[in-house]
């Protein structure tokens, strides 16, 4: 796995559409390739879930969708305007209809204004009207459960971090959005508070007709919230699919390994299979082909020499490897 | 809790009550004593590996410390059992592992470090804290299935305190689940997770999404957020947040009640004995 490869877009209905993106970071061990050649589509009103360790480089992705780090190449296109190639005066106002929601609640407000103006800060950088500005602050901490003078006028000091990622949502909305991104929104909330606001961004998505790219490390949360998932290793892309296929018939021998490597809350059966053995490689220094081979269970010579590419095993799944664990079907196996 | 048993609470923190370890009360131990016993009896393994290790001391160092304290062995005899012991804890190639630096490692190898430097001194009781939180989900299950078989093969005990139900599950013999500093219920893990008793132990399972749950299905949410630990609610402390509450849990409030084979939890509407849908809700799915 670990591969590249575009089989798996969806081009012509896609809202956001991401090609060979790649990121590189200068470190001072070296050139660090973040995210190493990976597409991916987003379809209008679906939530797209990016699940993989560590370093894989699924934050960076979400990053890149914004622009908030420098790309060294590929193309992303959101709504047919070309991110990569926007001025920055054009991509403040893209940035308008794609907002983030990040994994520390607390850290990502700012703790000296009070919840009021920060919900509403986006539309202080774009000139809006005070009237506008109070009349949308109060509409959209209604609409994640902080309504009320109370919260209005808190401190972020004040708020839990249930409360605390509910404002960083709100901020999120006052824009009204087409996409979210959330990066690990939930990662450091505990377990009932976390339902809280697994529920509340469903609601938000029906209701705004919102389009969510949900970036966790958790495979049981990106089960419940996406409609496509993609499983990523080391800044490659693995498996794409929905997630019933995905998750009841991994494609790739490191979804397998993700998955039966979750605890269950069963007694009797609280592994699905065997662990895999190893660490995640350097991202300094890749394995060469397929960057999962050096931890595959099912490896061979072929992977460390050629670099799998995206191709379809089911209708609508997609794998990048040379010996999944699913048959691929004859038709569809020339583009391998 | 784990950390009043290892003397490990901040001195102005009062503790009351009796830890028995092995017929004697810690607490009523003189400090010589404890010296002699925590650490070499009751070793701990702490959340954040990068952490709890001495970043400039060597990886044969901390694990020999212990040994050559309490145990009052060798330096050569030492460095052997450190060899012995990262070999047992699954650390590949570990003569050179010896001589590096806690930064040189990944949180996985750090926490195998861990484990073998509680494990030094051959002690009775580990006390695991969130070993596994800090890590990702592949190296938490390496780490979770060493600390399973450490011990079993040394016939050791075992706490293992998580704030995941499901890496407590496959892990343990028994568990006790907490709520706000008390105890909700306890029991076989087997019981207590095929058929729990308590409000809160059926709503946290229900409230957990698993591999199992179907797309956009909504959670089980339990209503509001923890209770301020200075002022905690009088009677059951998860009543405020509890659907089944009534005047009573808050006055006088529940006491820990005996079910069948261990099994105790303290609520006053507790659930029916094994509802089938909370064992539905804890399966796993693939």
């Amino acid at each position: 796995m670990a591969g590249s490869g575009t089989a798996h877009l969806r081009d012509d209905q896609a809202l956001l559409s991401v090609k060979d993106l790649v990121v590189e970071y200068p470190t001072s061990g070296g050139l660090v390739q973040a995210v190493s050649k990976v597409s991916f589509d987003v379809v209008r009103g679906e939530t797209l879930g990016i699940v993989g360790e560590s370093g894989c480089g699924k934050s960076t992705t979400g990053r890149s969708v914004l622009r908030l780090d420098r790309l060294t190449s590929g193309q992303i296109t959101f709504k047919g305007e070309s991110i990569e190639r926007a001025s920055e005066k054009e991509m403040r106002r893209l940035r308008r209809e794609m907002q983030m929601i990040f994994q520390d609640p607390i850290a990502s407000l700012n703790p000296r204004r009070r919840v009021e103006d920060i919900v509403v800060e986006g539309l202080a950088v774009a000139k809006r009207p005070e009237a506008e500005r109070q009349q949308t602050s109060r509409e959209v901490l209604s609409q994640v459960g902080l309504s009320g003078e109370r919260f209005a006028h808190a401190l972020p000091r004040a708020l839990s971090g249930g409360q605390a990622q509910r404002v960083a949502i709100a901020r999120a909305l006052a824009l009204r959005p087409d996409l979210l991104i959330c990066d690990e929104p939930v990662s450091a909330l505990d377990v009932s508070v976390q339902a809280q606001v697994l529920n509340l961004l469903e609601d938000l998505k029906a209701e705004l007709n919102l389009t969510v790219i949900f970036i966790s490390h958790d495979l049981g949360v990106v089960r419940t919230v996406s409609d496509r998932v993609m499983v990523m290793y080391l800044g490659k892309t693995c498996e794409f699919g929905e997630p019933e296929s995905v998750y009841s018939q991994p494609a790739h021998p490191y979804t397998r390994a993700l998955l039966d490597s979750v605890p269950q809350a069963d007694p009797d059966n609280a592994f699905g299979g065997p662990a895999l053995e190893g660490d995640v490689p350097s991202p300094l220094s890749p394995p060469s082909g397929c960057r999962f081979r050096t931890r595959c269970p099912k490896a061979q010579d072929r992977c460390a020499e050629e670099e799998p590419l995206m191709r379809e095993v089911s209708p609508g799944q997609f794998v990048a490897c040379h010996f999944p664990l699913v048959p691929v079907p004859v038709s569809l196996d020339q583009e391998a | 809790m784990a950390r009043a048993i290892m003397g490990l609470m901040p001195p102005r923190s009062a503790c009351t009550g009796e830890v028995r370890l092995q017929g004697r009360d810690l607490f009523s131990l003189s400090k010589k004593e404890k010296q002699e016993l925590l650490g070499k009896q009751i070793a701990m393994v702490f959340q954040d590996p990068g952490r709890s290790l001495n970043p400039v001391v060597r990886v044969e160092r901390q694990i020999s410390e212990g040994m050559r304290k309490h145990l009052g062995v060798s330096k050569s005899e030492a460095h052997t059992r450190a060899l012995q012991l990262l070999n047992e804890v699954g650390v590949p190639d570990p003569e050179p592992r010896l001589r590096n630096y806690p930064h040189e490692m990944s949180g996985g190898m750090r926490q195998r470090v861990m484990l073998a430097i509680a494990l030094a001194c051959e002690p009775v009781l580990l006390i695991a804290d969130e070993p596994t939180t800090a890590l990702d989900v592949t190296i938490q299950r390496q780490i979770l299935d060493l600390l399973r078989s450490v011990q079993r093969d040394r016939g050791m005990a075992m706490m293992l305190i998580s704030h995941d139900l499901s890496v407590v599950a496959g892990r343990t013999d028994r568990v006790s689940v907490m709520y706000a500093g008390r105890l909700s219920e306890t029991g076989p893990t087997r019981g207590v997770f095929e058929s729990p008793r308590h409000r809160y132990t059926e709503a946290l399972l229900a409230a957990t999404p698993s591999l199992a749950t179907e797309r956009h299905q909504r959670l089980r949410v339990i209503d509001g957020s923890l209770p301020d630990p200075v002022s905690p609610p009088a009677g059951c402390r998860f009543a405020p947040r509890c659907e089944f509450s009534t005047s009573a849990c808050i006055d006088p409030g529940p006491a820990l009640i005996t079910s069948s084979r261990e099994h105790q939890f303290a609520c006053l509407h507790p659930v029916e004995s094994a509802a089938p849908s909370t064992v539905a809700a804890g399966q796993g799915g693939h």
